[in-house]
């Protein structure tokens, strides 16, 4: 006879924190809108977890397994040089309205498949060091949904925390020269 | 307008000849006076705007989509005075350029290039097309410079 029970349920995270000072933020819609933000200084972080359960075996570790799925949180405070529409001829809305889909993004479609669902957003960071020795990175958070939003546009600041229905990032590096 | 009691009506008209063993091609060239059609068919592509902090907005020459779309643009723009230009020579036709379409205003090179055309024999007509549509600054200085020691010459006398 085998005993097996739960012995934990450890969430194990993987953090990573990214200085902005190099890097360009884009949010995007589930079309073609996007807003392009210049970013001065600031930080984002963003938490993948997965929670893995241990069984047992008569009291000796034996099985591991996957337990549930836990969303992406993402949380960035950064102050900002510009914001751009990113198309040729568009005029610029502000953050805020690109991430509660009002004013001029009124129109935007949500990154989420499933209309139903609360709007959502790809975040996109395009990192390149200082260094140009360094390879530059691309990260894609994927439908973005804020829970806290705090935008100040006369000082030009936005802290932002929210979730991304995904388990991961999508991260990409590639030469500066390409 | 009269110059000299002469009523002055038309553009400058140039001519250049690329000899051939089997004829040689005889290209009329016409002065362009503005670019109101060209701007009419392909407008001066606009910066997109950017916003920043207190909310005003401004021009963002640098976007690289803008960058893009002002090479492309001025691109065309060369290529339309150039074809332009060539419209004197009623011989001379074009197969995949549409004067309607900017699109492909670029063409020309491709059709001089397939129709044995050199480098050179391009590059060419390209600058008699600048000399005569009065681009070239060094050509008018120097017929400034002729006319100005004409006029010293009497005194000289």
């Amino acid at each position: 006879m085998k005993l097996i029970g739960i012995l934990a349920n450890p969430q194990i995270p993987v953090y990573a924190q990214i200085d902005l000072k190099y890097a360009t933020l884009r949010l995007k819609d589930g079309a073609s809108a996007e807003i392009i933000i210049k970013v001065g200084e600031g930080n984002l972080s963003y938490t993948e977890r997965r929670n893995i359960e241990y069984t047992l075996d008569r009291g000796v570790l034996d099985e591991v397994r996957e337990g549930d799925e836990v969303p992406v949180e993402v949380s960035m405070d950064l102050v900002w040089e510009w914001v751009t529409g990113g198309s040729e001829s568009g005029d610029v809305g502000t953050v805020e309205d690109f991430l509660k889909k009002k004013g001029q993004y009124s129109g935007n479609t949500s990154t989420d498949s499933d209309a139903c669902r609360p709007y959502a957003v790809d975040i996109e960071v395009e990192y390149v060091p200082d260094c140009s020795v360094e390879d530059k990175e691309y990260i894609t958070l994927s439908d973005y949904r804020y829970e806290e939003l705090a935008h100040d546009l006369r000082a030009g600041t936005i802290a932002t925390s929210g979730q991304c229905n995904i388990t991961e990032a999508t991260a990409v590096r590639l030469p500066q020269s390409t | 307008m009269k110059y000299l009691g002469k009523v002055i009506n038309a553009p400058t008209e140039e001519i250049i000849v690329i000899p051939r063993t089997t004829g040689n091609i005889t290209l009329k060239i016409q002065a362009v006076l503005d670019f109101d059609e060209f701007e009419a068919l392909c407008p001066t592509p606009e910066p997109p705007v950017k916003m920043v902090p207190g909310g005003a907005k401004i021009a963002n020459a640098e976007a690289p989509s803008y960058l893009e779309a002002i090479d492309a643009w001025a691109s065309k723009k060369s290529s339309w005075l150039i074809l332009k230009a060539l419209q004197a020579t009623s011989e001379l036709e074009f197969e995949t350029v549409n004067m309607s379409d900017p699109e492909t205003f670029n063409n020309y090179d491709k059709e001089f290039r397939a129709a044995g055309f050199s480098s050179m024999e391009i590059a060419m007509i390209v600058n008699k097309v600048t000399d005569t549509c009065g681009l070239n600054s060094e050509k008018v200085e120097a017929a400034t410079k002729a006319f100005l020691a004409g006029q010293e010459l009497p005194q000289d006398m």
